[in-house]
This record gives structure tokens, C-alpha cells and sequence, in this order.
């Protein structure tokens, strides 16, 4: 089984919409997903920020879904994913390196999808959710 | 607690003897009034209320925030989170 380290963006979303990819995500069988302490607290602080009350339930629910990694922030990685990736998402980035994941799944296309992320995370590979999808889907 | 005939009175007979109703709660053992048949209020023993609030008020305390962690976190901005309903469309 495929595991997939799940970022702050996705989750949020998922939260944020229950008929986007981000969503779907989380009923797909064959894959196993994960994510750290960090991207939930990030999450969590911006559901309860940017999003309403009700949200905070969806986000509990989702959150059981998910294997919680004990992991905590590599700093030594953080400054090394620095020089990929924009500082604000390098933390993201570390841990989701540091999670040996088949997969990080993340909305930034912008940030993430580039040659030189694709290159410091091999071989993990990353993807958005609506190419998760596709890929389980096809097998 | 089971609810069962014993414990349910309608509110209209329960008036002439609230003070005996009262002396019978106790921790999870409470009244149930009703009017016109339906459910309308209990008495209920006031420590097992406040354990009832107090377990409500765990329940909306749970959190993933660690403090600790907060300083690795940031604040999404509202544009990017439009860019991603975009890119989650299906």
C-alpha cells in the first residue's frame, strides 16, 4: 500500500469543500495517508482562523483518517529544503521528506511542482490531488 | 441511564411532590418530565449537570495545536486559498 504524506493545503481544503479532489482523497482505498504534528497544527490554526465553527468538526473527522507521525521539525532540513523551495513552505517540504512517504500531495503547484523540489525529495514524488486520483483510479 | 416508565412523569403530576423528586436524583439517575406526552424538561442532580458541562467543554477544547509547534506555522492568506478551490476543482 501506497502511503501519502497529506499537507496543510489539502487538508484544509478538504475541509473547506467536501467535492473537491482534496476530499476525495480521503474515501480512496489502496492508499494510506499520512501527515505530521506540524501541518495539523498549521491546519487547525487557520480552520479556526479562516473557516467557521462547523468546519472544526470536519476537521476532527478528517484528521481520524489520517496516521499522525511523531516526527518533529528537522531543523538541519528545514534550512537545506530553504534553498529548493520558498522559505514559507519549507517547513512543509522537510517534513514531508523526513515522512519517507510514496507521495506528498499538495495543492501549491506553483512552489511544489518544480524540478528542484522533485529533485531534493526523490524519491517521493509530488503530486496534487487531482493526480493522486488518477493514478489510483488507473490501477 | 436507562429510561424507562419509572423515571418519566408527566409535569402536571409531578408538581404536588417536586421535593420528593428531587430528593430522588442522584448522579445518573434523573426525571423526565413530559407534557402532552412528549419529553419537555428533567431534574437532574446538579454535581452530574456539571459533569455533563464539564465533559462538554472537553469535548470543544480538543485540539491539534501544539504551542510549541506554532513558530514552524504561518497564515494562509486569502488569495492562495482561492488558488486552491481552483486547483481542487474535480
Amino acid at each position: 500500500m501506497k502511503t501519502v504524506f497529506v499537507d496543510s493545503s489539502v487538508i484544509f481544503s478538504a475541509v473547506n469543500s467536501p467535492t473537491g479532489g482534496s476530499s476525495k482523497i480521503f474515501i480512496l482505498k489502496k492508499i494510506k495517508l499520512i501527515t505530521s504534528k506540524v501541518v495539523l497544527t498549521e491546519t487547525e490554526r487557520n480552520v479556526r482562523e479562516k473557516l467557521h465553527e462547523y468546519h472544526l468538526e470536519r476537521f476532527f473527522m478528517l484528521v481520524d483518517k489520517m496516521e499522525i507521525l511523531k516526527q518533529l521539525p528537522d531543523n538541519k532540513l528545514i534550512q537545506k529544503a530553504k534553498k529548493v523551495i520558498a522559505e514559507k513552505d519549507s517547513v512543509i517540504l522537510a517534513e514531508s521528506k523526513k515522512s519517507v512517504a510514496n507521495f506528498l500531495v499538495t495543492l501549491d503547484k506553483k512552489h511544489f511542482l518544480t524540478s528542484s523540489v522533485s529533485k531534493f525529495i526523490k524519491p517521493q514524488k509530488v503530486l496534487t490531488p487531482k493526480m493522486l486520483i488518477e493514478i489510483i483510479e488507473k490501477r | 441511564m436507562i429510561i424507562n416508565p419509572l423515571n418519566i412523569i408527566p409535569i402536571t403530576r409531578a408538581r404536588s411532590k417536586l421535593g420528593n423528586l428531587a430528593e430522588k436524583v442522584a448522579k445518573d439517575k434523573y426525571i423526565i418530565l413530559t407534557k402532552d406526552g412528549s419529553p419537555k424538561a428533567a431534574i437532574v442532580d446538579i454535581s452530574y449537570l456539571a459533569h455533563l458541562e464539564n465533559q462538554v467543554k472537553k469535548a470543544y477544547k480538543k485540539t491539534f495545536i501544539d504551542p510549541k509547534l506554532l513558530r514552524y506555522t504561518r497564515e494562509f492568506t486569502d488569495e492562495e486559498i482561492k488558488v486552491w478551490e481552483k486547483e481542487d476543482a474535480l
